[in-house]
């Protein structure tokens, strides 16, 4: 019987196997490719298909290769557009763009009016498509000649352009040729980079276009983006030179990147707000002062400083500087004062004090677990009673959905322009997740949409945001600084979306930057 | 024997069945929804409840079980929620990933844990046995994703000698043939792409057998060291025959069967292991893939892995059977 036989040679084979494995590979790891960047990243590629995914990520991704029919500039701080020359509103309800002449993608083909009309169909019609949000407004979509796009809305809105940075605009021809595969097989975008390949959940790569206006010869010819989750690993593979940029390093580790030879770190205010929220439809949440007294019992300096290594800058209000409609002279501040705290939670009808639930977030965000086991003595110094809650991030996420969770620990991330997230957290009957509802916020917010003047929509902004800081359905704290290690062979600035868009990167001769 | 076979593969239908079961039941016992989860922040309720009506999740929780039953019985395991693409085809992509480490893993624990535990036995309370014994523990007591991220610090942080994760580098391994990157760049014969494919199967697959490797060692340090004591062992020292002869002969033969079940069962093991070093190595295998798809909710996706796990725990655990009858002859599979 061979088995019985072989088993003993089994054994030995295995181990020469083992051995030589170990043996073969040892040397250095694989060197950084010339003019190849590598990108460690934490969100997920979903699909190849540039409808399936809504997270922040992809959308930079095709937006410089398919191209966005507009591009939030921070430099410009406005949107610009790689398809039109320029747009206006001829009434509240529309959206007049002027198509750019002769752009092309980079098989050469034409991008044609059709493309855009085809792309707004695919985010509302496409089975697998995510971005239906995004399009939600739009009642119809016409060309009337090679040079005009117009987009008509089923309201006013005021940020449509914020909805329309999130269409990435496909070719209707290689579709109708090829259907869905046509993201897989033709996947011809008019872009800086051209898609080179795509991994579901492991990596995306892509390659400089030669001739693009966009790019500059010392932008990296290739590109590739890699989810690297574990932050361990993300530093790592940066100190290694596996990688070239990571995202989001954590405080715990910027001393090893900060201590590195090779590799330095750049900063930017991430625009994702971190707040408490407190749903009035549960007591003891019903009463503005309890409300209001957790604002005053947080000491969100001290968290910053002692938590999160000072890497945070302090919200006073939703917003901070770099915002659409910031100001620092939002009205009213909350101080760390237990004292007054102690105070409105008598006035509240609680002068022993009240029992609440606090369910905290576990590993989504920068030391959240250990911001909220912060926060419970500082809440309980204030007279309430704390049962602190740590479920897993899908549990706590669908009931908060549904407006199952009183009191939690949360961020709201990509907020340019505040309108999105203030209604959705605040505007009667938008979403359940705070079921906030206050009359004169809603007339603000309404009206700050119908508004397409900045300075008086700003006003209806700041209008709405003073009162809901007053209300406090939710308690601003702050905005992570998010630390991004970078190569010293490479210079790149991040963006406080943290997308991460190749033509901002340059290659460099090798040497530790002057800081 | 084929009566056994037949006998053994029917058995375990209801097994899957079971199993099948057990996970849908509880995983919509278990508190979040898909809809909630896999819907982004911004889209309406509108669109929240046409998601739920597309995968199904409005219709009563036995009907959603009978469809994918029905399904699953022709080995669809239907579409995943999260990615939009069925399951099997999900599961076939990144299983060939798995199976590379978990085949290498279990090379590795071959070879250190068996002569390991042999040389130990061999010459009991001796240094090496005691160092080995201490080696053995340390194995079977560590967790494997501390030692995965010790070991990226060390030999990739500090020496810089191996990848810290990943499964190859970008642009050097040619279009898959088997999707087994080791045995598809010896096919294609090239031999960048398999020093390359090495180098990151190394750290992973070291961390995924040293739970095997110890406890390997330690089950076969045990069963020869009781075979070692027999009066046949004796008897052949006294006939003068070699003590290599003597322990790789005709002890080793005899504790050949303890060890194939602790390969056996530890396979399975270190299958399910694989979860978190996968995750650690960014490797990407199915035990990844089943990582995402809890953490968003994903049914068909769960339970679909949750099968191929169990089928493959089973299939293992069917040639270990056979591979009894085939180094015992004491040991008859009858139907």
């Amino acid at each position: 019987m061979p088995l019985k036989a072989s088993f003993s040679s089994l054994t030995a084979q295995a181990a020469a196997i083992g051995i030589s494995m170990v043996l073969a590979t040892s040397g250095p790891a694989q060197a950084q490719q010339r003019n190849r960047v590598s990108i460690a990243v934490t969100e997920t590629i979903a699909s190849v298909n540039p409808y399936a995914d809504s997270v922040a990520l992809m959308y930079a991704v095709y937006s410089q290769t398919y191209g966005a029919l507009v591009d939030w500039s921070f430099e410009k701080n406005g949107y610009i557009s790689r398809f039109a020359d320029s747009w206006s509103n001829p009434d509240n309800l529309t959206w007049r763009f002027k198509l750019k002449k002769g752009l092309k993608r980079n098989n050469g083909e034409p991008v044609v009016p059709a493309d855009f009309v085809h792309s707004i169909n695919r985010a509302k019609n496409d089975p697998q498509s995510k971005q239906k949000h995004n399009v939600r407004w739009i009642t119809t979509v016409e060309t009337p000649d090679e040079e005009t796009l117009i987009i008509k809305t089923s309201e006013p809105v005021a940020p449509m352009l914020e909805n329309l940075s999130r269409i990435i605009v496909t070719s209707k021809a290689q579709y109708d040729k090829l259907g869905a595969a046509a993201d897989k097989e033709a996947p011809f975008g008019a872009g800086p980079y051209a898609i080179k390949q795509i991994a579901v959940d492991n990596f995306f790569a892509m390659t400089k276009v030669a001739g693009h206006p966009d790019v500059r010869a010392e932008n990296p010819e290739e590109v590739i983006y890699r989810i690297i989750k574990e932050p361990e690993s993300r530093v790592t593979a940066l100190l290694n030179g596996e990688v070239q940029i990571a995202q989001f390093i954590p405080p715990q580790l910027v001393p090893r990147v900060q201590s590195s030879s090779s590799s330095h770190l750049v900063w930017d205010d991430a625009v994702e707000l971190m707040f408490l929220a407190m749903n009035p439809e549960f007591k003891p949440w019903d009463k503005k002062e309890v409300r209001q007294a957790v604002a005053h019992a947080i000491d969100r300096d001290a968290l910053i400083k002692v938590l999160l290594n000072g890497q945070a800058s302090r919200l006073d209000g939703p917003i901070g500087p770099g915002q659409y409609g910031y100001t620092p002279d939002l009205q009213p501040r909350y101080s760390y004062n237990p004292a007054k705290a102690r105070e409105l939670l008598k006035q509240a009808g609680y002068p022993n004090g009240v029992e609440i639930d606090f369910s905290a977030t576990v590993g989504r965000y920068i030391a959240d677990k250990q911001i909220c086991e912060a926060i419970v003595p500082m809440l309980e110094a204030a007279g309430f009673k704390v049962n602190l809650k740590t479920p897993e991030w899908g549990t706590l996420w669908s009931s908060v959905q549904k407006g199952g969770v009183p009191f939690y620990y949360m961020g709201r991330g990509s907020v340019i322009d505040p309108s999105a997230a203030l209604s959705q957290y605040f505007e009667t009957g938008q979403s359940p997740r705070i079921k906030f509802s206050n009359t004169e916020v809603d007339a603000a917010l309404k009206a700050e949409r119908e508004e397409f003047d900045d300075e008086k929509r700003i006003a209806l902004l700041r209008k709405a945001m003073s009162i809901i800081t007053d209300e406090a359905p939710a308690h601003f704290l702050w905005r992570h600084k998010m630390a991004t290690g970078v190569d010293n062979s490479i210079s790149f600035k991040p963006q406080p979306t943290m997308d991460i868009y190749a033509v901002n990167i340059q290659m460099k001769a090798r040497g530790k930057p002057k800081q | 024997m084929v009566t056994y076979l037949v006998r053994r593969l029917l058995g375990t239908l209801p097994v899957l069945l079971m199993v099948s079961l057990f996970v849908f039941l509880l995983l919509h016992a278990a508190p979040g929804d898909p809809a909630d989860i896999l819907i982004p922040d911004q889209a309406t309720a509108q669109d929240v409840a046409e998601a739920r009506q597309r995968w199904g999740l409005d219709q009563p929780v036995m009907v959603q079980y009978w469809r994918f039953l029905s399904s699953a019985s022709m080995l669809d395991f239907g579409r995943s929620f999260k990615y939009d693409e069925p399951v099997m085809s999900l599961i076939l992509e990144r299983f060939p990933a798995t199976m590379e480490l978990a085949l290498l893993a279990t090379m590795l624990a071959l070879a250190l844990g068996i002569p390991l535990g042999i040389f130990a036995a061999s010459r009991p309370n001796s240094w090496f046995d005691n160092a080995s014994s201490i080696g053995g523990f340390f194995g079977v007591s560590m967790p494997n994703f501390w030692m995965a991220i010790m070991l990226i610090l060390v030999l990739s942080g500090y020496f810089k000698i191996l990848p810290s994760g990943g499964r190859a580098t970008f642009g050097l391994a040619d279009d898959p043939i088997t999707g087994f990157l080791l045995l598809d760049s010896v096919l294609q014969g090239n031999w960048d792409a398999l020093n390359d494919a090495a180098k990151f199967l190394v750290l992973p697959a070291f961390v995924l057998s040293v739970n095997m490797t110890g406890l390997l060692m330690r089950m076969t340090r045990s069963s020869m060291l009781e075979v070692l004591g027999e009066d046949y062992i004796m008897t052949a020292r006294a006939k003068g025959l070699s003590e290599r002869v003597v322990v790789w002969k005709h002890a080793l033969r005899n504790a050949r069967i303890i060890v194939i079940t602790v390969v056996g069962l530890e396979f399975g093991a270190l299958i399910s292991g694989s979860i978190i070093v996968e995750s650690v190595f960014s490797w990407p295998g199915i035990g990844q893939l089943l990582l995402q798809g809890i953490t968003a909710r994903d049914y068909p996706l769960i339970t679909g892995l949750v099968l191929v796990y169990t089928t493959m725990f089973i299939i293992v655990n069917l040639i270990v059977d056979f591979l009894y009858a085939a180094v015992d002859p004491r040991i008859r599979l009858n139907g």
